[in-house]
């Protein structure tokens, strides 16, 4: 078990590490100066994280005004069991569906397969974890409390009063995401023992979803359910007491318990859990924080889509009349439709609303930030189906699909998708908000197909082929970007401080060059990959 | 005989590394020619450049007269590389996999038929409504040619075809390869099998540092 205890505290100095890294604080540098940084970094990142705090708890003052303007502290109880309560049951869910306790493949091989007492894995795995899942239920809670502050102490505001304000509901709520994060490792624990005999406690979740919703209501309307007073005291006491002015000893005390006691369910029912299956379970999941962590985003999106479409699907067939670079088309409807993300339309909704937005800019700075804003956005979902066919490239090259052809289908769903969106932007405005900006109808095809050929150009001038047989394609770079943003905005800035006809005929042609040259360069760039 | 496949002063370099030295060859028609060294010796690079996979430093390929670069998709249409391991589009099951590469080279003629016997022959039928990308090497490797077979071709490269395959399907392999032949496919194929040069091969080259020479 020493070696197990060895293990698990060089996996948590690590995480530590990896987190002083992004700041530049070396931890092998045992200098004075070293140290000094060391002490300078936790005062400036105590003083920065207390002022996005108070930032962050004016817009929450706002909030509790809105739901009790009467009672802010009532509106912080709300906000807090609903939050909480929110956590509880993606939590819950989560644990249902796969082991909360999570090992890695090393883990998997070292630990899982050693005679050792389970209980005390479990327990020793349980620290980070919980760390890292109270930390923003802390900070939430922090804020709601300082928001209380905000609306109780308007006219006079004290430091120590504000932080005092805070740190109570920190004190108190600290115990009860303690118990409720112990049940749900119980609550993964018992699914690990057996899956059939354990399918009821999926029901737990949906009895948690209504005593939750149950809570809320009493709270809104500020009713009294006899059921849930508790000496004298309303059941949601536990709660309350992190926003309210009063003696704090009996609900810390009973929140404290409770926390205990989960802890002690916990390590009772720790001893019976499977670690091979819950090895099994969370094994990928541990590779998928570590590529997401290190920036391997390609590989852990490829994980995720592996994850997300499981091992087989029924086929489709396709009409015979859909024949060479044609094929290319129904190939991305395919890919689209198995690995849909509703995220995506995000990126659809930015297309329509810079439409719709752009007339009520007048200002030229500020167009050009708007367009290169979204020129990045869109350069970005161009190339996916790009990038996802260069990883295929075996498949990919021997196609006898000519460059231009193959980077014409590969680029058009984006390029015909956006000019719809923006033309129904252009409907939307004109109809709604009776705006209509002919100049700009006229160079918004020129500047999506700039924007999204200079994109393909940026990433297959930066493919090489030893990495694309790997499977590994290159993402937009920074030049790629800055690129995308200078052929976006130059027609934009034509169209913005030129007048008469060649306000619109300029930026048109102007827009309409860029997407021809860009096209030809990826085409170029695609026949020579290496060269 | 005519040549098929011709590979003019093909190099490639890595920076300064020169994984292949200048290689000038003539492949004919209809013959298997064999390519055997050591790992690391180039045969990868060699098929890879000759498909167009990876681009040649200097030099020049062309099958039937048609250029890897100034005529690329009548080149793709005669030539088809089977690298030792393949690699598959995520969303698409390995039926959906020959369906896109036969439309895409225009091979509709009888697709149905022909996908299931040849799934069938290669023992993937089962496994035609699962995603390729969870298949065993040999398995993938089958996927390979399958997805080479369902394709009109005349030149076929194989990179170590038999490297991950059961002694079933390497017997399958070899019997495909000598059909080919007869339909005077011309075959380029890297292997470390000794008894596999044997019987198939009519021409051996040895790769060794880059450099090939005939055996």
């Amino acid at each position: 078990m020493n070696a197990v205890h060895w293990l698990r505290k060089r996996i948590e100095e690590w995480e530590l590490i990896y987190w002083l890294s992004i700041v530049a604080y070396d931890k092998d540098d045992h200098s004075f100066n070293n140290r000094v940084y060391l002490i300078y970094l936790f005062l400036f990142f105590s003083a920065w994280t207390f002022m996005v705090l108070i930032f962050f708890a004016q817009c929450g003052a706002t909030v509790l005004g809105l739901i009790n303007a009467a009672d802010p502290v009532r509106g912080a109880v709300v906000l807090e069991i609903l939050f909480l309560g929110l956590w509880n049951l993606a939590s819950c869910w989560k644990a249902m569906k796969k082991s909360p306790v999570v090992f890695s493949k090393q883990d998997a091989a070292l630990i899982c397969q050693m005679p050792i007492n389970h209980r005390q894995v479990v327990m020793r795995w349980f620290f980070l974890p919980w760390l890292k899942s109270a930390f923003p239920i802390w900070l939430l809670t922090m804020v709601i409390g300082f928001s209380v502050a905000e609306v109780a102490m308007a006219d006079s505001l004290a430091v120590n009063t504000y932080l005092v304000y805070g740190f109570r509901a920190w004190i108190v709520i600290l115990p009860l995401h303690l118990a409720l994060f112990s049940l749900q490792w119980v609550l993964g624990i018992l699914r690990l023992r057996n899956d059939l005999k354990f399918r009821w406690l999926r029901w737990i979740v949906i009895l948690l979803t209504a005593l939750m919703l149950v809570l809320l209501l009493i709270t809104v309307f500020n009713g009294s359910f006899p059921v849930l007073n508790f000496s004298g005291k309303n059941f949601l006491f536990p709660v309350t007491a992190a926003f309210e002015r009063s003696s704090l000893a009996f609900p810390l005390s009973v929140n404290w318990i409770a926390a205990f006691i989960a802890l002690g369910i916990l390590f009772w029912v720790s001893n019976s859990i499977s670690l091979t299956r819950a090895a099994q379970e969370t094994q990928e999941e541990e590779i998928l924080n570590q590529a997401a962590r290190f920036g391997l985003n390609s590989y852990a999106e490829e994980l995720k889509t592996r994850q997300k479409l499981g091992v087989s699907h029924r086929s489709s067939h396709l009409p015979k009349s859909i024949i060479r670079d044609r094929v290319l088309v129904w190939k991305g409807l395919i890919q689209t439709k198995r690995n849909w993300k509703w995220s995506s339309l995000m990126d659809w909704f930015t297309t329509f609303s810079i439409v719709v937005g752009f007339p009520f800019i007048a200002d030229v700075g500020n167009r050009a930030f708007i367009i290169a804003f979204w020129s990045i956005r869109l350069g970005k979902m161009a190339v996916k189906r790009l990038r996802n066919d260069l990883t295929c490239w075996q498949i990919v090259r021997q196609l006898p699909i000519s460059a231009n052809r193959f980077l014409f289908w590969e680029l058009s769903p984006t390029f015909f998708l956006s000019i719809i969106i923006s033309l129904l932007g252009m409907v939307f405005s004109t109809l709604v908000v009776k705006s209509f900006d002919p100049g700009f109808t006229l160079i918004i095809p020129g500047i999506i197909a700039a924007v999204v050929n200079t994109a393909a150009y940026d990433v297959i001038r930066r493919a090489k082929s030893d990495y694309l047989l790997n499977g590994m394609a290159p993402d937009i770079s920074a030049v790629g970007y800055a690129l995308g943003a200078i052929v976006a905005v130059f027609p934009v800035f034509l169209y913005s401080v030129l007048s008469g006809i060649l306000r619109f005929i300029l930026p048109f042609i102007a827009s309409v060059i860029l997407g021809l040259a860009a096209f030809n360069k990826a085409v170029r760039s695609y026949r020579t990959i290496d060269k | 005989m005519a040549a098929k496949l011709f590979v003019c002063e093909l190099s490639k370099k890595y920076d300064a590394f020169l994984a292949l030295a200048p290689i000038t060859i003539q492949i004919e028609t209809g013959k298997i020619t064999t390519i055997s060294g050591p790992n690391g010796s180039g045969k990868t690079t060699f098929l890879s450049c000759i498909s167009g996979l990876v681009c040649p430093s200097e030099g020049t390929v062309s099958v039937d007269g048609f250029d890897l670069y100034e005529n690329e998709v009548e080149f793709h249409r005669r030539l088809v590389f089977v690298p030792d391991v393949p690699r598959f589009y995520l969303e698409l099951t390995a039926w959906e996999h020959l369906q896109f590469v036969a439309m895409a080279n225009d091979a509709v003629e009888d697709f149905d038929r022909r996908a299931e016997d040849l799934l069938k022959k290669l023992d993937l039928w089962e496994a035609r409504n699962l995603f390729p990308h969870n298949f065993s090497r040999g398995m993938r490797l089958k996927m390979g040619l399958a997805l080479a077979l369902i394709r009109p071709f005349s030149v076929l490269l194989l990179d170590e075809p038999t490297s991950a395959l059961d002694t079933a399907g390497t017997e399958l392999l070899i019997s495909e390869l000598i059909r080919l032949r007869q339909e005077e496919v011309t075959i380029l194929l890297s292997t470390h099998d000794d008894a596999l040069k044997t019987r198939l091969g009519d021409h051996h080259l040895k790769i060794d540092n880059g450099s090939i020479e005939l055996e």
